[in-house]
């Protein structure tokens, strides 16, 4: 899968939890989670639990720590994709 | 050492389900699983682990300099009692203390005694106070540093400090 379409996937999973309209209107891989969308910390494991259940695929933690901005998250999971 | 958060409970409660299948275990080790799991209140102790484990990571980020990093289940509690608790990470353990009340759990670290934190339900509200604890007669400002870690400016004093808002609650540690 393309990083844009898995950014593409990504962007409807975590849009639930976003408490900044238009920062998440303007969206790029370059986001971060909690400065950029203001998704609150807890939720931040809903995303990574929403990723796993979307992707098919199981998120360590050391992969997890990583899981803070846009980017950071769609090479985990591509990461994980390819090894599957 | 500095750091501190806090929980809105009401607000914890609609916007996260603890109970969610595989939730704990991306951030509780078995051991605080079965300190949540054997609690005759599951939700607070959940809360109080959590809040314990953000006060640290804020506390070991400003000692350490780390770059921002999402991983709770790094840092490792343990309870005292009612109050007070330890928080390990990578070798390191800080002490964290605990305010419960009905509607927000706060844990700040207790690394020194001469450290305060002041709860308020606005951050305006929360600059007053501080300006009256200063016993200053202008108000204090927030500031971030280019690394990100805040501060207050009252009159000529810059003052280190930490600050957390869920919900309703504002709460600041200096």
């Amino acid at each position: 899968m393309t990083a844009e379409a898995i950014q593409d996937k990504l962007k409807v999973i975590v849009q639930p939890y976003v408490n900044h309209q238009e920062n998440f209107d303007n969206l790029t891989s370059k986001s971060d989670f909690i400065n950029d969308l203001q998704i609150n910390s807890a939720n931040l494991v809903d995303v990574v639990l929403d990723v796993e259940d979307e992707f098919d695929i199981r998120i360590e933690n050391d992969d997890m720590e990583k899981m803070i901005s846009v980017e950071a998250t769609v090479n985990v999971i591509q990461k994980k994709l390819k090894s599957k | 050492m500095i750091g501190n958060d806090i929980v809105d409970l009401k607000k914890a409660k609609t916007d996260s389900n603890i109970f969610r299948p595989r939730y704990m275990e991306k951030v509780l080790s078995q051991n605080e699983q079965n300190l949540v799991l054997s609690s005759p209140n599951p939700e607070q102790r959940f809360w109080r682990l959590w809040t314990m484990k953000e006060s640290a990571y804020k506390a070991f980020q400003r000692e350490l300099n780390f770059k921002s990093i999402f991983n709770p289940f790094a840092f490792y509690c343990e309870l005292i009692d009612l109050e007070n608790g330890l928080v390990h990470f990578e070798g390191n353990s800080v002490k964290t203390t605990t305010f419960n009340s009905e509607n927000y759990i706060y844990s700040s670290v207790s690394y020194s005694t001469f450290t305060r934190s002041l709860i308020a339900n606005s951050m305006e509200e929360l600059l007053q106070n501080l300006r009256m604890e200063f016993g200053e007669s202008s108000q204090p400002e927030l500031l971030k540093l280019k690394n990100g870690l805040p501060f207050i400016k009252i009159v000529s004093k810059i003052i280190p400090v930490s600050t957390t808002h869920h919900g309703l609650y504002f709460a600041i540690q200096f």
